[in-house]
């Protein structure tokens, strides 16, 4: 049922995706219409509101709008145009038939199924920018509790008892890390949020921070209290505008409202928090670089010890947490430890956010309880490889992860197993891979993301990395040598082992999963001078195989260049000196009848 | 204190050092490339990789600070590997410039693929060609063989805090550069070069030059100004190839300035004479050294016995050695038997702080010099203390210097203006109440002041002396010019000065000339001809019956002597200086240019004039060590002189203007030189040479005068003209010219401070 009363309240997707979509242009057609005349007669008086909201997670089908009648559940609409708004208003709103043609089916609701929409629960239903409809909904009720009945060190027993494990990657006791940092001598302490996302494919951060930006502020502030700092800084990407704007209404509003600056909620307890934005470097999503960054020097990493715990911002103690980890925190504050202890798995607790992106049918924004296997999230929330392909690996974190083959599909989602099994938790970013996805090119992907990123400060990453990716490059263009893999595996090791930052100790690893699990697939470049996917343009030979071909036709429509020729019930036939090898005719072919 | 255990070796040390520090003290070597002992480690190399037990990652060592029990693993197979890979990755990237590289033989690059056995590389190599920059004067910066070490990018931030180089653009396309890749334009004072450890930054007056296995290293002391700062002359064949430094020698830390890197070539000069010169009419005849004897001998003895003892005068130059000092003195006084000693030093301020006592201070007073100029070195370890107190300097000068960079506080402005503030701070610091009395405060709470003045100018003395008064525990450095400036008035060169110190009384020089009582000079290195102080007086000199001139060069003032001896430069000769810090520092021969020192000059005159004086330095300092008290218990290798510090009755001496023209001049400097040695280096004298006169942008807009303009100074019936510089620092109505190089002495001779008129010249 719908918990509103007595307005009529239409809620639009406007996170990055949805405004992309065309939200802003629905959100003016529903609110025209609204206006328009004789309107309010077909809705009988009732009181109408059009809200914006934050990411509701199934980004590939928007704009989403969810209709919202009193007394009813509420209805989501899928792939909404200004041009079908005059007929949801009338036909729903106004005589409350839904518009069965364009609501949201089955697979929309199943991708919701196995979910845990527990951090993300009020993002898409709150405006983002309205700070009393975050407060309606629970908000700031947490740091309420936290200061006026909680000690500083109860409150970190407490998120150490919750078992809290950072979600930017790394995985670390968060109520821990706290503690090293409350423990450091001196007055002036800071508290960063690291809101830099650089993975490629990752946007649980940005999606919160856009859909639900007080809940951060207000997460921030419970570490605040806990740890002792007084100064806070979230250090976001600049490549996140939507965000950046969403967070500096935020921070004003709120500061306006009390909740930050001097005497918070009229008590001695002070936090002041500062947006600085990034400059277009992944590395400074590394704690030291970032700090680096806010200090106004270049981005580079630097030692540690000393740890930022102990001296970090300006050379004082400093506590650097992510989004997301900062999102949890007002929930196990109000829920309690135990509440959130019973979510996940014993040493993985709560739950996580990922991005599904890749071959999958539902990509999108999820949040799952710990401990669901990775084949539940790509098979019952992702629905699935699209166009009837079969799935072949699975990225998980980014450009620093591994892959995981078919085999390891049950491997339970939690820092720990994931490790075990040579890929890593990341900050949630999941790439879907079918069989069209050529492996080394996957890695050579990847490598040459951290190799443009590398800071250039340490020899291992800097130059390593590079040299690395020369050898992929001559891997995918038909230049392999024998011996290539057993160099690449070899200057992997040390580059993992002697890199100065996460960046560099990273890097060699989508490299070494996929040589570990896909090595036949390595040979076949090297040896055969072929590329089994048909990924890699200069190993293809771009003829059609008379066996398997299906003679429907759809490369002939496809190709960009009219290089092919196709007549109805032949075979098509690829002219080599027109081909430009843009591979449209192989991506398009439903039966892999390109060589 | 802390143990560690290094590869096995158990080793005490305090708790706050890094492993590597450890590890040096317990003998064991761990391999570096990025790390420098001035520098804050940096752990960009990853070269010094070590184990450390129970710890899964592995540790820079020069990063990673010690802790009690650690057991520490500096080599071992895994440890072999990476490091073998690094240097490969290097390598790849890496020209194979070894056979045409100044660098090879004393590369580190070199030197670790040697150590660690590197003997292949697996990858393909990728050398880039980019071309050579030569629009640094000093330095050639080969880009391509630069490893990102940073330590070049690390000097001129934390040590010289001028920031003109650092890393550019990211990954493989890091680039060391200035900024925005304008050209260099720095203080060319070679740090970044001598911290290269390839062939990346090198040194143009060395380039191409010789091999380091072909030289000759000595170490002695430079004597380019008063710093004494300890140099490594390279030689072979008695040239000198190349000037360099090292951190654990002397008191500079390896900190040297652009004259000591790059003005050496004046020692080798070609323009330097052999032989000594008579003059005969108008033209000067070469003679041999016994003959120049003679002649000096004969002269000296027939003037004093024509004229009396006291027809003899000396002018010393602060540049020769303790020892030859005390033996001109002696000359002059036991075997001429004249006082009539003079120099451009002055007694009048003494040394009392060190190096030492700047690092440890936390509140420096510059008053009125341009320190980096003047005194590169004491400047440096101004900037190294101002920036790790972040604050803690206050600088009064007329216009902005470099110090600006890291001064809390910076007073600037018109000279008479500056002068009434420096006089309200030192009232306030002896107590009144006035606009100066937050930063009187200061140095009064301050545990450890500092004050560096100028001892050339009395008034600035008498500041100096009336802070030391109020705030006995302030230290005073006197910021001196030449090499041994204390040192010969210490041994009784000075006007007025007799060896230790001891006081007589003599009339000026300009008395004794205008009353025509001297007939006869010896000018022991001393350029008066281009030195203000002198200006009066030249003439006449030039007009007495002999002038004797020794100097290495064949100088403006031996242009005008009856009798000239060349002689040689502190690179040919032992002795000793003292330098700002009143430290007595030995200098050894390192190369013989065929001319004799000073002392054998004076030891062979006397002897002729029936005077046994040694010139044997060795005899010699064991003679000062006995007559001179002072230097009685000094250890002549770097011990320090103890200088009675007695302020007594100060008579309140102002600086004063001359003149009353519509602009206020005061002495500035020309970059990089000092205008003795450096006025013959051609490398140096390639940069600057020529005098210009600073004005302010809106002056220069005023008078319609751009860049490189003809203007002339006009004062008390002296017209001169020079070259315009604009410096956009210059307050509106002052007006500056170098008081440390040739060309303005006539205008200077005026005063201290001047009221000066520009006059636009067409030309």
């Amino acid at each position: 049922m719908s918990t509103l009363n007595d307005i009529i309240e239409v809620h639009i997707c406007m996170g990055t995706a949805g405004v992309a979509s065309g939200g802003h242009e629905v959100m003016e057609a529903f609110e025209q219409e609204f206006k328009k005349e004789g309107v309010p007669v077909v809705l009988k008086e009732r009181n109408c509101k059009v809200k914006a909201t934050g990411c509701r997670g199934l980004c590939a089908r928007d704009v989403l709008v969810d209709i919202h009648l009193p007394g009813m559940e509420p209805i989501t609409y899928e792939h909404v145009t200004p041009e079908m708004v005059p007929t949801i208003v009338q036909e729903h709103i106004g005589n409350g038939q839904v518009v069965e043609k364009w609501a949201a089916k089955k697979d929309y609701y199943d991708f919701y199924k196995l979910q845990k929409r527990y951090v993300l629960k009020n993002c898409g239903k709150v405006d983002p920018e309205d700070i009393d409809d975050y407060i309606a909904h629970g908000g700031y009720e947490a740091i309420k509790k936290v200061i006026r009945e909680m000690t500083p060190e109860q409150v970190i027993e407490e998120v150490k008892k919750s078992g809290l494990r950072g979600r930017g990657g790394g995985g670390f006791p968060t109520g821990v890390k706290w503690g090293f940092c409350r423990a450091s001598k001196g007055d002036l302490k800071y508290l960063i949020c690291n809101a830099d996302e650089g993975d490629p494919g990752a946007f649980m951060d940005r999606s919160v921070i856009e859909g639900n930006p007080h809940v951060v502020i207000e997460g921030m502030l419970i570490a605040a209290y806990a740890i002792g700092c007084k100064e806070g800084y979230i250090y976001c990407r600049a490549e996140y505008p939507l965000a950046i704007k969403r967070v500096k209404k935020a921070i004003k509003i709120a500061e306006e409202r009390g909740f930050l600056g001097k005497n918070i909620l009229g008590t001695n307890f002070e936090f002041h928090l500062h947006l600085k934005e990034g400059a277009g470097a992944f590395v400074c999503g590394e704690e030291t670089a970032l700090i680096a960054s806010i200090e106004g020097e270049r981005g580079m990493p630097r030692s540690r010890p000393p740890f930022p715990a102990v001296r970090g911002l300006w050379g004082k103690p400093t506590n650097v947490n992510n989004v997301e980890t900062f999102a949890n925190l007002p929930l196990i504050i109000l829920d309690g430890a135990d509440f959130y202890a019973s979510m996940g798995t014993e040493k993985s607790k709560g739950t996580k956010i990922f991005a599904l992106s890749g071959k999958v049918k539902s990509t999108g924004l999820v949040e799952v309880p710990m401990g669901i296997t990775v084949r539940q999230l790509i098979f019952d929330v992702g629905g699935g490889i699209p166009k009837k392909r079969k799935f072949k690996a699975v990225q998980l974190g980014g450009p620093s992860g591994g892959c995981l083959p078919e085999s390891l599909l049950d491997t339970p989602i939690d820092y720990d197993s994931l490790i075990a099994a040579g890929a890593m938790m990341g900050s949630g970013g999941v790439v879907v891979m079918d069989e069209t996805n050529c492996m080394v090119n996957v890695a050579q992907f990847f490598l040459t993301f951290t190799q443009r990123e590398s800071c250039g400060k340490c020899i291992p990453c800097r130059i390593g990395t590079k040299t690395m990716l020369d050898v992929l490059n001559r891997i995918t263009s038909g230049q392999g040598r024998e011996g290539d893999i057993e160099n690449l595996l070899d200057l992997a090791q040390d580059i993992k082992t002697a890199s100065l930052c996460g960046l560099g100790q990273t890097a060699p690893n989508p490299v070494i999963t996929t040589i570990r699990y896909f090595r036949h697939e390595y040979e076949a470049h090297i040896r055969d001078k072929k590329c089994p996917a048909r990924e890699c343009a200069p190993l293809i030979e771009f003829v059609v195989a008379d066996d398997r071909c299906k003679k429907c036709g759809i490369c002939f429509k496809a190709c960009p260049v009219g290089a092919i020729t196709w007549e109805k019930g032949k075979v098509a036939y690829i002219d080599k000196s027109k081909c430009v090898k843009c591979r449209e005719c192989i991506v398009n072919c439903p039966f892999n009848a390109i060589d | 204190m802390v143990t560690v255990k290094i590869d096995g070796i158990e080793v005490q040390v305090e708790s706050n050092v890094t492993i590597l520090e450890a590890a040096e003290k317990a003998g064991v070597h761990i391999p570096i490339l990025c790390h420098d002992k001035i520098l804050k480690p940096f752990g960009a190399c990853r070269v010094c990789l070590v184990e450390v037990k129970n710890n899964p990652k592995l540790m820079t060592a020069c990063t990673t600070p010690v802790a009690d029990g650690m057991e520490i693993t500096t080599t071992n197979e895994k440890l072999a590997k990476i490091r073998k890979t690094l240097i490969e990755l290097l390598l790849i990237n890496h020209p194979l410039d070894c056979p045409v590289c100044d660098k090879g033989g004393e590369c580190t690059l070199q030197d670790l693929t040697y150590e660690f056995g590197v003997s292949q590389i697996r990858f393909d190599p990728k050398p880039n060609d980019t071309p050579v920059d030569h629009t640094n004067p000093f330095i050639e910066r080969d880009i391509d063989r630069c490893v990102l070490c940073g330590r070049c990018v690390r000097i001129c931030d934390e040590v010289v805090n001028i920031q003109a180089i650092s890393f550019q653009n990211r990954g493989t396309d890091t680039v060391i550069g200035t900024a925005f890749n304008q050209p260099w334009n720095c203080e060319f004072c070679g740090q970044c070069m001598s911290v290269c450890p390839v062939g990346s930054l090198n040194n143009r007056v060395y380039l191409f030059k010789n091999r380091p296995w072909n030289l000759e290293k000595t170490e002695t002391v430079c004597g380019f100004c008063s710093c004494g700062c300890t140099i490594l002359v390279d030689h072979e064949d008695n040239e000198v190839y190349r000037i360099k430094e090292e951190y654990d020698l002397g008191v500079n830390k390896g900190l040297l300035c652009v004259k000591g890197r790059f003005g050496f070539e004046s020692f080798n000069s070609v323009k330097r004479e052999k032989n000594p010169k008579i003059k005969t009419g108008e033209e000067y005849k070469i003679i041999s050294n016994e003959e120049a004897y003679k002649v000096a001998a004969d002269k000296l003895t027939e003037i004093k016995n024509k004229y009396g003892k006291d027809a003899v005068a000396f002018i010393v130059s602060p540049r020769i050695t303790n020892e030859e000092a005390f033996i001109v003195q002696k000359f002059a006084r036991e075997v001429i038997g004249t006082n009539y000693i003079f120099s451009s030093e002055s007694a009048d301020c003494l040394p009392e702080g060190t190096y030492a006592d700047v690092e440890a201070s936390d509140d420096i007073t510059v008053l009125n010099i341009d320190l980096t100029e003047a005194n590169p070195i004491l400047g440096l370890f101004v900037r190294m203390t101002a920036r790790k107190n972040e604050g803690g300097l206050r600088v009064f000068y007329p216009k902005y210097t470099a110090l600006k960079r890291v001064a809390s506080e910076f007073y600037t402005g018109k000279p008479s203006e500056l002068i009434s503030l420096m006089e309200s701070f030192v009232k306030a610091i002896e107590g009144e109440n006035n606009g100066c009395s937050e930063a009187a405060a200061k140095v009064r709470n301050a545990q450890k002041p500092v004050i560096i003045f100028n001892p050339y100018s009395k008034g600035d003395v008498t500041l100096a002396k009336r802070i030391k008064k109020a705030v006995p525990a302030a230290k005073l450095i006197p910021a001196k010019l030449k090499n041994n400036s204390q040192g010969i008035v210490d041994m009784g060169c000075s006007a007025g000065v007799l060896p230790g110190l001891k006081k007589t009384e003599i009339p000026s020089l300009e008395e004794l000339v205008a009353k025509d009582k001297i007939k006869g000079f010896v000018i022991i290195g001393e350029n008066i001809a281009v030195n203000p102080s002198y200006y009066r007086v030249v003439d006449s000199i030039q007009k007495s019956e002999f002038v004797l001139v020794t100097d290495p060069y064949f100088t403006e003032t031996a242009k005008i002597s009856t009798l000239y001896i060349p002689v040689a430069s502190f690179v040919e000769k032992n002795g000793s200086f003292t330098n700002l810090e009143g430290r007595v520092q030995r200098i050894q021969k390192a190369v013989d240019k065929q001319v004799v020192s000073d002392a054998k000059v004076i030891k062979e005159i006397a002897l002729l004039m029936g005077a046994s004086l040694p010139d044997d330095v060795g005899a010699i300092e064991n003679m000062i060590k006995q007559e001179v008290e002072l230097y009685k218990d000094v250890d002549f290798n770097g011990g320090l002189v103890r200088y009675p510090y007695i302020i007594d009755d100060l008579v309140n001496t102002v600086s004063s203007f001359v003149g009353n023209g519509k602009y206020e001049l005061f002495k500035g400097s020309l970059r990089f030189h000092s205008g003795t040695y450096t006025s013959w280096s051609p490398d140096l004298t390639k940069v600057y040479n020529d005098i210009m006169l600073e004005i302010s942008e809106e002056d220069s807009k005023e008078l319609n005068v751009n860049e490189n303009d003809m203007l002339a100074v006009e004062i008390d019936g002296i017209l001169k003209k020079f070259k315009v510089s604009i410096d956009k620092y210059m307050p509106k109505g002052v007006v500056s010219l170098p008081a440390n190089y040739k060309g303005a002495e006539a205008v200077f001779s005026k005063g201290e401070y001047l009221r000066v008129n520009l006059v636009k010249h067409e030309r």
